[in-house]
């Protein structure tokens, strides 16, 4: 199941990451592999050759990063795994990001040579009046009531299936407040300005703020839905696997609104664009190295990408510096804790001591202690089935903390092996299930605490 | 309008803004009593302080060129030099514009066409005459 989820998220990422990089030699405001060329010279010869090649070289690398993936089927423990997959993760985006750089550099070699300068350096044009409509040009905020309303029911049902699930149910209002976070950050974004007609700036600008506040309102909608789906599927449906397909699906939901999103907005702008044949050229191509913008000169600290969706920072801005050092340390600490997690419950072995007055279960994290006086019964029994984990560590090898198990509701697992027999320890709490990595090593388990 | 701020240059940004509204004003292109983005769209869509946009529509106000009404925003609505002040300092700024374009070898007769030119070019001064 993990390699099934893993290999799907792989698949993803780089599609995603080859679709982004290969726009890159699609025109784009007179933008082609991130450098801007006077009107009508990207159909050159050179130019097509330095595109051709920069396409052959992606595809070409994109494969060997796909082949390089597979290995990770091979490896069994999940903090290995977990290693491999971020080193893979690294490798596809510094990849691809690479090759557009080199290409870049050719490509603003060759504009040099040929000297295409296009407009003026550092000048910033704004329009008095897109600046005026700018608040007009978002969809409304409260358009977010509807995702927050279904985000509080979810937990309100969450808490009405089982208390213990109050914690999870609150990633549905968590999503929502990032989506409007999202919304502010597309709301307060520069506006700009292309042409001396301020109808069209103003049009390009609206179609721009319009659909992606609104896709912002859409992705909270659909994410706080699929949050009460889930726990609606929870309740009501027995197949663990299918109570987390919501959760699943809505990524590549997110994925399908952004890449429509973009198609929408680019080509709008482009016809926009095209009406009027003087422009207001403004070349910043020695600020971009690749894919990276660093002008210290540009006030702003978010520009928007010049190949593939979204904004890029400008490193060249103290606050711009200041948020993506801020993502990466973020990132890595938060990768760092979940690698010693993982590496905790992979290499730490579980100990149980049977004391005289009670039994102690030593674990990473999820450890306990159970009075002997509060023990009801200790049996041996063959299966059990494990509905789906309220807060606990999983993986193929493992089954540590709480889960909800069929006909025994929620309860505790110290389980190191798929095959039984389990140790069933009723107490005054509920029940509490143990099983070592071997049949063997589960029995001595019994016998010793049945002592 | 369009306002060209050079982002290198070494005039300040709060200086350029008030210059470009002022000449977007003589151009015609700002009308008499049309409002200005407030300051902090005009601050987020140059990407700088809300304070260098105020700094601006302050100097703005202060010369007489808008007016800043806590409701409406700002405004253009240029006010006439009654007490002959401003007379003084473009006498001082022509004085030091002459000599510079004399030494430079710009005659009498083109300097005064230049100026001509230039002046009649001004949209917005044409239709304010009467208003003011």
């Amino acid at each position: 199941m993990l390699d099934i989820i893993l290999i799907f998220v792989a698949i993803s990422m780089l599609v995603s990451v080859y679709i982004e990089y290969i726009g890159g030699v699609k025109l784009k405001k007179g933008i082609i592999l991130a450098v801007s060329l006077p009107y009508g010279k990207d159909k050159e010869k050179e130019v097509l050759e330095i595109v051709q090649n920069y396409k052959k070289e992606l595809n070409k690398v994109m494969i060997l990063i796909g082949i390089f993936f597979l290995p990770i089927i091979m490896l069994s423990k999940v903090s290995l795994v977990f290693i491999y997959f971020v080193i893979w993760t690294m490798v596809l985006f510094k990849g691809s990001s690479n090759i557009l750089e080199k290409y870049s550099d050719k490509m603003k070699d060759l504009k040099r040579r040929n000297n295409w300068f296009v407009g003026t350096t550092n000048i910033r044009n704004i329009d008095t009046e897109v600046s005026k409509l700018r608040n007009e040009m978002v969809v409304s905020k409260w358009w977010f009531i509807p995702s927050i309303l279904i985000a509080l029911i979810n937990i309100a049902v969450a808490y009405n299936i089982n208390k213990s699930l109050l914690l999870i149910s609150t990633i549905g209002l968590l999503g929502a407040v990032v989506f409007i976070g999202v919304y502010i950050f597309y709301g307060n974004k520069s506006t700009e300005s292309y042409t001396d007609d301020s109808s069209i700036n103003i049009a390009y600008n609206m179609v721009y703020k319009k659909y992606w506040t609104m896709g912002c309102v859409v992705a909270a909608t659909i994410q706080s839905l699929t949050n009460l789906l889930m726990f609606i599927f929870i309740k009501n449906v027995e197949n663990s696997n299918i109570v987390f397909l919501p959760i699943g699906i809505a990524p590549m939901i997110f994925l399908i609104g952004i890449y429509l999103i973009t198609t929408k907005v680019t080509k709008s702008q482009e016809e926009l664009l095209s009406k009027y044949k003087e422009s207001i050229e403004v070349d910043s191509d020695d600020y971009w190295k690749g894919d990276v913008y660093n002008n210290p000169h540009d006030p702003r600290s978010t520009v928007e990408k010049r190949v593939g969706v979204g904004v890029t920072y400008n490193m060249g801005n103290k606050k711009g510096r200041g948020i993506v050092f801020g993502i990466y340390t973020f990132t890595f600490l938060v990768l760092l804790f979940v690698f010693i997690m993982v590496c905790r419950f992979d290499f730490v072995k579980m100990d149980i001591i049977v004391n005289t007055t009670n039994i102690e279960i030593k674990v990473p994290t999820y450890g306990s202690t159970v009075e002997k006086v509060d023990i009801e019964e200790i049996k041996l029994i063959d299966n059990i089935e494990v509905k789906f984990k309220t807060n606990g560590a999983a993986t193929e090898e493992y089954a540590i903390g709480y889960f909800d198990v069929k006909d025994y509701g929620n309860a505790l697992l110290y389980v190191y092996s798929k095959e039984g027999p389990y140790v069933e320890i009723k107490y005054k709490d509920g029940y509490m299930f143990i099983a070592g990595e071997s049949k063997e090593e589960t029995e001595k388990y019994y016998n010793e605490l049945i002592k | 309008m369009i306002l060209r701020l050079d982002m290198s240059s070494n005039v300040p940004i709060y200086v350029q803004l008030r210059n470009e509204i002022v000449m977007g004003i003589g151009r015609g292109e700002l009308k008499v009593g049309e409002g200005l983005p407030t300051v902090r769209q005009l601050a987020k869509d140059i990407g700088i302080n809300t304070m260098t946009v105020n700094k601006a529509y302050n100097i703005l106000k202060t010369e007489g060129y808008i007016e800043i009404d806590r409701r409406h925003g700002a405004k253009v609505s240029p006010t006439l030099d009654k007490d002959g002040e401003f007379r003084v300092k473009v006498e001082r700024d022509l004085e030091l514009i002459i000599a510079e374009s004399g030494l430079k070898g710009i005659e009498y007769d083109e300097f005064i066409k230049l100026c001509s030119e230039i002046y009649s070019n001004m949209n917005g001064l044409k239709l304010q005459g009467g208003e003011v």
